[in-house]
């Protein structure tokens, strides 16, 4: 068994096995007996506690079905001697039962030496006691010694088993190790005959045997073949050096070519030795003798100290090789590479340094060449790509990777095509594609997207490279991302597309014309305006579509534009295709391309319908104002002179059109008109129950037009006269060729006509009454007090009858002028609504203001109104305390800081409000921007004066009659008013008047609040400023001052003049109706009773105190 | 002598007891029984059946005995007729008989009518109540002397 097994190997292990098993089984049983008894002992406790609790719940609960589960379960295991209940009464125990049922005696004598004990309490009521259990030793120890047989067996087997094991394993491991020995020995001997090949099983071991059998065979094979080649070496080594001399020669001829050649330096003697191609790059004679000191000094001096260490200090390094710079005896610099070897003595002392060295100055120049292009190839911003033949890249710079968002891993064997996008140009792709196979260089812009799929913009310049022999062997390609650049183009294309079709779609009318005038481009609004198309604009001169005095003034215009000026405040006239003409007003700015004046552009706002309105308005006021003279004048006279004032009336009324432009107005009774028809060559072809009639806006036809008596053409309009729905005559009116008509001043005239034969019914009534008279006279001569009497009565009771007809014209005059007034008062505020919306847009489009002024002049239009009212005095006080502020909190300079101050304080801003100051001083153009902040607030506030005034008018028309008819309140509600506000509208109203030559004050309290008729106030307000205006009319230094503060229960408004004194003998009868101090100016004699009634409605007191100086009115309200 | 005497005594007080509690008014309690192969029953038969003595009925059913707990009113009645003793000295018999495994428990129930059910629903099943309560009349057992 242990054949072949040293007993070193298989002794150890034995003895060691079997003191381990020996060792286990003295330890095991013992273990096994301490843990079984401690073991059986918990079970026996806790079996005696279960059956305990069992005996409880018997007792106490009635529940045998415990403690019966419990002893079953005790009595299969077997596992006890025996189980007791032991009763214990006062220490005296007895046995109350037992399983199996044994003597008390047996049970209670405790014997230790036989069994084990385990015992637990119990109690109830009447029931104390433990429960004993009791286990024989004798029993476990049997159980016990079961327990450990089959471990003694076990380790027995395990003994034996592994024992065996170990000394087959040995066996097999020592096997091919033996035979490793044998062939070591046989080989140290050179017995190579006697080697016995043997096989080895395939497993582990097996291999490591087949291996010692595999090198056993090839040691064989490899001895047979050194012993042929030692017997070809010798003719292989003639052979070699026959060869090697060839080499040599090659050697030196490579040398020479690549300006390689040999050296050597005696460090010893500090002498060296040097080939020609040295001498000859030190440019030097060779004859020379060239010493290692002398050497040194050649040396470039940043590699001076090498050189010394070099040859003073050579490293302990046999070989080395370095790269030097040398300068020659011209001063040029070259660069040699140096190799060698060092031979040193047996003492390590430095002895000979021999070697190579070679001109590479041309490679170094070269590579410091390729060392600077890679630096900025590699550091420029510019995406730098080099590929080979195939478009495949080699090389990126850090910036590509930056721009694409790939490594260079991901890119560097990869065609630049992955760069490409959906959305890349095909076109571009075709054009680089084709190019690149032509071998030409490429320029052109290109759409690429990155990893992240980021779409960037290239501009991309691909040149192909081609080596010696003209080849291609690559593309290098340098990409600049213009991305930013692409954008922004973009957007500006976007912008210039939106500010055009902003430009195209405003209301405004804009325009660009060339230098010469000539149309380059029109908006909708300008075409739409001119009724024209592009093709009849564009390249035509402006001068085309402008009436004739915009002509004129487009001359003037031009040389301001051409000096750069903007022109403000336009008005001009077009002539559209229908010959209509448009009034137009903004402003024209000139363009300039690098500094050459290219043309303009302009912005223009169609005022034509403003300007109608506005002309409307001055006709139709006109109109009214001379027929309320007219009827007051009726109103006020004898019907016996009332033939007397028609003709005063009409010679009035013709004076007044003589004045409007219209040339002639007679009255013609019926026959009149047919001689004045046969008389003339172009005959009218009316009716004569029939007016001419007109449209608004439009010029008497021609047949409506005729010759007068100097051949001038007339247009003639003719007013019947009508009674008693009979035609007595026409009132006949000229005009001059192109006088508009309006359809207002018709039904004016119609109303005249209509008086007119109002009154000549009372002139006939008046004479048949005056005849009656004098038929009584006559008849009742002898009843002359009775028919005095009588006529006394009748005359008073036609006084009655006439005043009632003088109120009941005058309630249909006012009728027909408050219908007639409402529509172009519509028209006018509509329309200053309408230019408060375009002066807005003017200034946001305004060039003269950057977009941050822009946006500051409408915020302070918003918020800002001023006061038109404010005295000179007053301004020039607050304009030099502006100065001070500017000076000295703004540092501004002395030179225009009186404009700005002026202007600052005219735009009522407040010096206090020193941010807003600030803001506007740090404008670029400080002055421009308050002249137009200026301008704006005073039209904003001159509009704002047209739309309360037209408000007021029309509520002063709609009450005219219920005033006359003293029904004034009707209609009409109550409500708080602000008295400042009230007055400050009235000013406003007046303010043409303020600003010729009269000095206003104004003094009143901010919250005077009363509840009142807010229009019935502008009549007292107006009636009293007027009055106050007419009275100082012949007043030199003219003041007029207006106070309002409140004074214990009362708020009191004073309206102060240094006119005329009103004399105390007329005082008492001012308020009343029809008293009148300026009949011979037109007065009405109304204004006061006005004044008087608004007091009255109010429950107000007005009191008079007239002196030289002074004449002030007090109206006093009751506080709310 | 004197112990004579008292053993005596001792004894004939016993068997006065016993005679007594074998002789105590059965006719107060009723039995019932559900499946036991029989309607009557002697009344020793029956008091072996109640002292665990029997195990099964000739019809091969098991016996279960059912007993008034302490709680239920008969109990007291019960123990002193079927047992001749108090309420506690029939569980301590019984505890005594269980212990030693000679017998299966009886189930004691709180009340009578919990007795009734209990019978009607297990067949085998014997038990006692009192007289007056309302019970099937398929489950009486007579006792005959």
């Amino acid at each position: 068994m242990f054949k072949g097994l040293s007993l070193k190997i298989w002794l150890p292990f034995t003895v060691l096995l079997l003191v381990m098993a020996i060792a286990f089984n003295l330890y095991y049983p013992n273990k096994q007996e301490v843990f079984y008894i401690k073991n059986k002992n918990n079970e026996l406790k806790e079996l005696a506690k279960t059956v305990g609790l069992g005996v409880e719940l018997s007792i106490n609960e009635d529940n045998f079905q415990g403690l019966k589960k419990t002893l079953d379960f005790a009595s299969g295991r077997k596992d006890f001697e025996f189980i007791a209940i032991v009763l214990d009464e006062d220490g005296e125990e007895s046995v109350f039962t037992s399983y199996p049922v044994l003597p008390d005696k047996e049970i209670l004598s405790k014997q230790t030496e036989k069994y084990i004990y385990q015992r637990s309490k119990f109690s109830s009521d009447e029931f104390q006691g433990y429960i004993l259990i009791a286990a024989s030793k004798l029993k476990m120890s049997e159980e016990l010694t079961a327990l450990n047989q089959p471990v003694y067996f076990s380790t027995f087997v395990i003994f034996f088993l592994t024992f065996f094991s170990y000394v087959a394993i040995a066996k097999r491991i020592t096997r091919p190790l033996d035979q490793l020995v044998k062939i070591t020995e046989d080989m140290r001997t050179e017995n190579f005959n006697n080697f016995t090949l043997q096989e080895f099983s395939r497993d582990e071991i097996g291999t490591l045997g087949q291996s010692i059998y595999d090198l056993q065979k090839n040691l064989i094979e490899q001895r047979n073949k050194n012993k042929e080649l030692y017997d070809g070496l010798e003719d292989e080594i003639k052979q070699r050096t026959k060869e090697l001399e060839q080499a040599t020669n090659d050697l030196i001829a490579s040398q020479s070519a690549a300006s390689l050649a040999n050296y050597s330096m005696d460090l010893h003697s500090s002498t060296g030795k040097f080939p020609d191609l040295f001498f000859k790059l030190l440019e030097i004679d060779p004859s020379e003798v060239l010493c290692l000191d002398s050497l040194k000094t050649f040396a470039h001096k940043d590699d001076y100290v090498l050189l010394s260490s070099l040859i003073d200090n050579p490293s302990e390094d046999s070989n080395f090789k370095t790269e030097l710079r040398f300068i020659s005896s011209n001063g040029n610099t070259f660069w040699l590479s140096i190799s060698g070897l060092i031979k040193r003595d047996v003492n390590s002392n430095n002895l000979v340094i021999s070697g190579l060295l070679q001109d590479i100055t041309e490679r170094k120049n070269y590579e410091n060449e390729i060392k600077r292009l890679s630096l900025v190839a590699e550091n420029t911003s510019n995406c730098v790509i080099i590929t080979d033949a195939d478009r495949k890249m080699i090389w990126v710079n850090d910036s590509t990777l930056k721009l694409t968002g790939y490594s260079r891993e991901e890119l560097i064997g990869q065609t630049p095509k992955m760069f490409q996008c959906e959305k890349t140009d095909l076109k571009t792709i075709k054009l680089i594609s084709d190019k690149l196979k032509l071998d030409q260089p490429v320029n052109c812009e290109v759409l690429n997207r990155s990893k992240d799929g980021r779409e960037y913009w290239l501009e991309l310049n691909i040149v192909p490279l081609f080596n010696e022999s003209n080849e291609l062997y690559g593309y290098i390609a340098v990409e600049t991302d213009i991305t930013p650049i692409k954008e922004t183009s973009l957007e500006l294309e976007e912008r210039e597309k939106q500010l055009r079709n902003i430009l195209d779609n405003s209301a405004e009318m804009i325009h660009t014309l060339d230098k010469d005038g000539n149309v380059l481009w029109a908006n909708k609004s300008w075409k739409d305006n001119l009724n024209v198309t592009d093709a009849e604009i564009l390249n035509r001169n402006i001068s085309h579509f402008l009436d004739s005095e915009t002509k004129i003034e487009f001359q003037e215009v031009m040389p301001l534009l051409m000096a750069g000026k903007n022109v403000n405040d336009l008005s001009c006239g077009f002539i559209t295709t229908h010959g209509e003409l448009i009034h137009l007003k903004g402003q024209t700015i000139p363009l300039f391309k690098d500094d050459v004046f290219i043309g303009s552009q302009a912005y223009l706002h169609n005022i034509t319908k403003i300007v109608k309105a506005e002309r409307e308005l001055k006709q139709i006021s006109s109109m009214q104002e001379i027929l309320m003279e007219i009827s007051f004048d009726f109103l006020n006279i004898d019907p016996i002179e009332t033939k007397e004032i028609v003709l005063k009336s009409i010679n009035k009324i013709g004076n007044f059109l003589q004045a409007k432009h219209i040339s002639t107005a007679d009255i013609l009774d019926k026959n009149s008109i047919l001689n004045y028809e046969s008389n003339q060559e172009n005959k009218l072809k009316l009716a004569q129950a029939d007016i001419i009639t007109t449209t608004e806006d439009h010029v008497l036809d021609s047949h409506e037009v005729t010759p007068n008596k100097n051949n001038e053409i007339q247009n003639t309009l003719l007013i019947p006269l009508i009674r008693d729905n009979h035609v007595i005559g026409n009132l006949m009116l000229s005009f001059p060729p192109n006088r508009m008509v309006l359809t207002q001043e018709i039904e004016l005239l119609k109303l005249y006509g209509s008086m007119l034969v109002n009154m000549e019914n009372r002139f006939l009534s008046a004479s048949e009454l005056s005849e009656a008279k004098k038929e009584i006279e006559v008849i009742n001569s002898t009843l002359e007090s009775k028919v005095l009497e009588n006529t006394r009565r009748n005359l008073d009771l036609s006084k009655t009858i006439v005043e009632q007809e003088k109120m009941a014209t005058i309630g249909e005059i006012s009728a027909g002028i408050a219908h007639d007034l409402n529509t172009p008062l519509g028209s006018i505020k509509i329309g200053a609504e309408s230019i408060g919306y375009s002066l807005e847009t003017i200034f946001k489009l305004s060039p003269l203001l950057s977009a941050e002024e822009s946006i500051l002049l409408l915020e302070l239009l918003r918020y800002r109104k001023i006061e038109v009212f404010v005295g000179g005095l007053q301004l020039m006080r607050e304009s030099k305390e502006m100065i001070e502020v500017l000076q000295n909190d703004f540092d501004l300079d002395d030179s225009n800081v009186k404009k700005i101050a002026d202007l600052l304080v005219k735009c009522r801003i407040n010096k206090e409000d020193k941010e807003l100051i600030l803001q506007i001083t740090k404008l670029q153009n400080t002055e421009t921007f308050l002249e137009i902040l200026l301008t704006a607030l005073t039209t904003y506030s001159m509009l704002s004066s047209v739309g309360d005034s037209v408000t007021r008018a029309t509520d002063v028309v709609q009450n005219i009659r219920s005033f006359i008819k003293k029904d004034i309140s009707s209609g009409t509600n109550r409500k708080e008013i602000n008295l400042k506000d009230n007055i400050r509208i009235v000013l406003n109203i007046f303010n043409y008047e303020f600003k010729r030559n009269m000095n206003l004050e104004v003094d009143i309290a901010d919250q005077l609040m009363i509840k009142g008729f807010d229009v019935k106030l502008f009549q007292l307000w107006s009636n009293l400023i007027k009055n106050a205006i007419d009275a100082m009319e012949n007043t030199t230094n003219k003041k007029l001052i207006i106070k309002g503060f409140e004074q214990e229960d009362s708020i009191i408004i004073s309206i102060s003049n240094n006119g005329e004194m009103i004399p105390e003998e007329i005082q008492d009868r001012i308020f009343k109706k029809f008293f009148s101090t300026k009949k011979e100016k037109n007065g009405t004699g109304l204004g006061l009773s006005i004044v008087q009634s608004v007091i009255h409605e109010h429950s107000a007191q007005i009191s008079l105190n007239s002196t030289h100086e002074l004449t002030t009115f007090t109206v006093q309200f009751k506080k709310m | 002598m004197k112990i004579q005497s008292a053993l005596l005594i001792s004894l004939l007080t016993l068997l006065s007891h016993f005679t007594s509690a074998q002789s105590g008014d059965i006719n107060t309690l009723v039995i019932i029984g559900n499946n036991i192969g029989t309607v009557s029953m002697k009344k020793n038969s029956l008091i072996n059946v109640f002292k665990g003595r029997l195990d099964s009925w000739n019809n091969t059913t098991t016996v279960k005995i059912v007993l008034p707990s302490q709680k239920n009113e008969s109990a007291t009645l019960t123990a002193k007729v079927i047992y001749g003793t108090t309420v506690k000295g029939m569980q301590k018999f019984w505890l005594s008989l269980v212990f030693q495994g000679r017998a299966n428990p009886p189930v004691f129930l709180d009340s009578d009518e919990e007795i009734i059910r209990y019978v009607q629903k297990n067949p085998g099943s014997i038990g006692i109540i009192q007289k007056g309560m309302d019970y099937p009349k398929s489950l009486q057992i007579n006792i005959t002397n």
